[in-house]
């Protein structure tokens, strides 16, 4: 008969040497026009999913072409641009916080983080 | 944004090339309606009030507020989100160009029993301030020739502007060209150009809208890049409008004196060294007749970029800090109209309205010129 002892967690951090300093400055302003690309194929891809829905419900199928020579009508595509400008308030929400801080700043009731 | 007016050079993107353009547009408009009106909302509401409190006066000069913007991590994250979305309009459109370049350039190619013309002038020098700066970021400029009958730089552009101002400049980016004939014929109802030059007509948008004011005009257009002339020819051939397109330098152009009656530019001035747009303005002296009309695009109604206060001074050089344009800022159209030769008294300025101001600093765009004086 063997003694069960609980397991514990996996370890999530490799011994070693620290973790090597990467960034820069310049790499952070780098980093962010790299975001601002990534983000705008997601609002690419958000956009097929939208025609996709779209041509099956009007056609009941997909097809390579239909997607190719669909383009969005003026009604349809002031509808997506309104999703997409709440999904950039959404995804760049954190800009706002000095807005927000000014007016009420942290109460110390609350205390800081542990 | 509305779909883009029609034309036989227009690129015609695939479907993800097309949804990555809606895209851009509204990372543009997000900027522009958004990000850049927000740092006048954080400024009035809460730095200058709180540097009032400490120094018991407002800031006092563009540097002061510098500081405080600079300060703010909204400025500076949002102006690396405008200056991201600019490079990545570039970008994104140009590879849907490249991909379709052949196919443009042969579009582009003269045939014969034209409307217009197209002159170029492979000797010509290219200045050094075209060739020391991408304006607004575009790789190659205005000017760069890939060879062949390259026509990518003509293409990128009136893609680019159009998604730049996300469709709010006109289906065919043609309402600055509109709203100039407007004010021309407001001020002076007799006037009946029978030639007209435009100075840096790029890819044409601005020069149609003149010969539709004036249609028994011959309607010229200069400009110092080959591909960007391709394609303006093209383009106006292709949506039945006569313009003779030639490639020059618009401080010194071969026309003879006083052979137009009208002279203009169209956001192009803001783009030159200070030296530069003073001897286009002296040439557009001397290319008048007696009685004709120059006029060009200014920053303020006054024709300066200097804003009256501090705050507007600091965001009217946003573009020239962050979006290659160096020479925007710091120029005075009718101090330099007169150095030309032109009267204080014959010049007048205007801003019509019914532009998106792309640079949400500033008044509505305006227009600055001058009559030239009879012997």
């Amino acid at each position: 008969m063997t003694t069960s002892t609980p397991l514990r967690p996996r370890k999530r951090i490799a011994k070693g040497a620290p973790r090597p300093d990467y960034l820069a400055s310049r790499d952070l302003d780098r980093t962010m026009i790299m975001f601002v690309a990534m983000f705008s194929e997601l609002c690419a891809l958000r956009d097929r999913l939208e025609t996709h829905e779209y041509l099956l419900a009007r056609d009941g199928a997909l097809s390579p072409e239909s997607i190719e020579a669909f383009r969005p009508t003026p009604e349809q595509e002031a509808e997506r641009e309104s999703r997409r400008l709440a999904t950039m308030r959404r995804v760049f929400r954190v800009l706002r916080e000095e807005f927000e801080e000014y007016v009420e700043p942290p109460s110390a009731e609350f205390g800081t983080a542990p | 944004m509305k779909p883009q007016g029609p034309h036989a050079l227009l690129p015609d993107p695939n479907y993800d090339e097309a949804a990555r353009e809606r895209c851009v547009a509204s990372l543009r408009k997000f900027f522009t309606t958004e990000l850049i009106p927000g740092n006048r909302e954080l400024y009035e509401s809460r730095l200058k009030p709180k540097f009032e409190a400490e120094h018991g006066r407002p800031p006092a000069g563009e540097a002061e507020v510098k500081a405080l913007m600079e300060g703010t991590f909204y400025y500076r994250a949002s102006s690396l989100i405008g200056r991201a979305t600019q490079e990545l309009l570039w970008d994104t459109v140009g590879e849907s160009v490249e991909r379709q370049r052949e196919a443009l350039s042969a579009k582009a190619r003269p045939k014969s029993g034209e409307l217009g013309s197209l002159t170029l002038d492979p000797t010509l020098p290219m200045p050094a301030y075209i060739q020391a700066v991408d304006i607004h970021v575009m790789p190659g400029n205005f000017h760069t020739d890939l060879g062949g009958d390259d026509v990518l730089a003509g293409a990128l552009y009136d893609r680019g502007a159009y998604l730049f101002a996300y469709g709010s400049r006109g289906l065919y980016n043609d309402n600055l060209g509109r709203l100039v004939t407007q004010l021309i014929r407001e001020r002076f109802p007799d006037f009946q150009p029978r030639r007209i030059l435009e100075l840096g007509c790029g890819t044409g948008a601005s020069t149609l809208p003149l010969k539709a004011a004036w249609p028994d005009a011959e309607v010229y257009a200069i400009d110092v890049g080959a591909p960007m002339l391709r394609y303006a020819h093209g383009r106006a051939e292709s949506l039945g409008v006569p313009i003779h397109y030639s490639q020059q330098d618009a401080s010194h152009t071969n026309f003879p004196d006083g052979y137009f009656d009208l002279v203009l530019s169209i956001i192009v001035h803001h783009e030159m060294p200070a030296d530069v747009g003073q001897r286009m303005l002296s040439e557009c002296y001397r290319l008048l007749r007696p009685g004709g009309i120059t006029v060009h695009d200014g920053a303020l109604s006054s024709g300066r970029t200097v804003a009256p206060d501090p705050f507007q001074q600091f965001l009217s050089a946003w573009f020239s800090r962050n979006n290659n344009e160096p020479y925007g800022v710091g120029f005075d159209i009718e101090r330099d109209l007169q150095a030309a030769g032109f009267k204080r008294e014959d010049l007048f300025s205007g801003s019509p309205t019914g532009d998106e101001y792309l640079k949400g600093h500033l008044a509505a765009h305006s227009y600055v010129g001058a009559v030239k004086r009879g012997p």
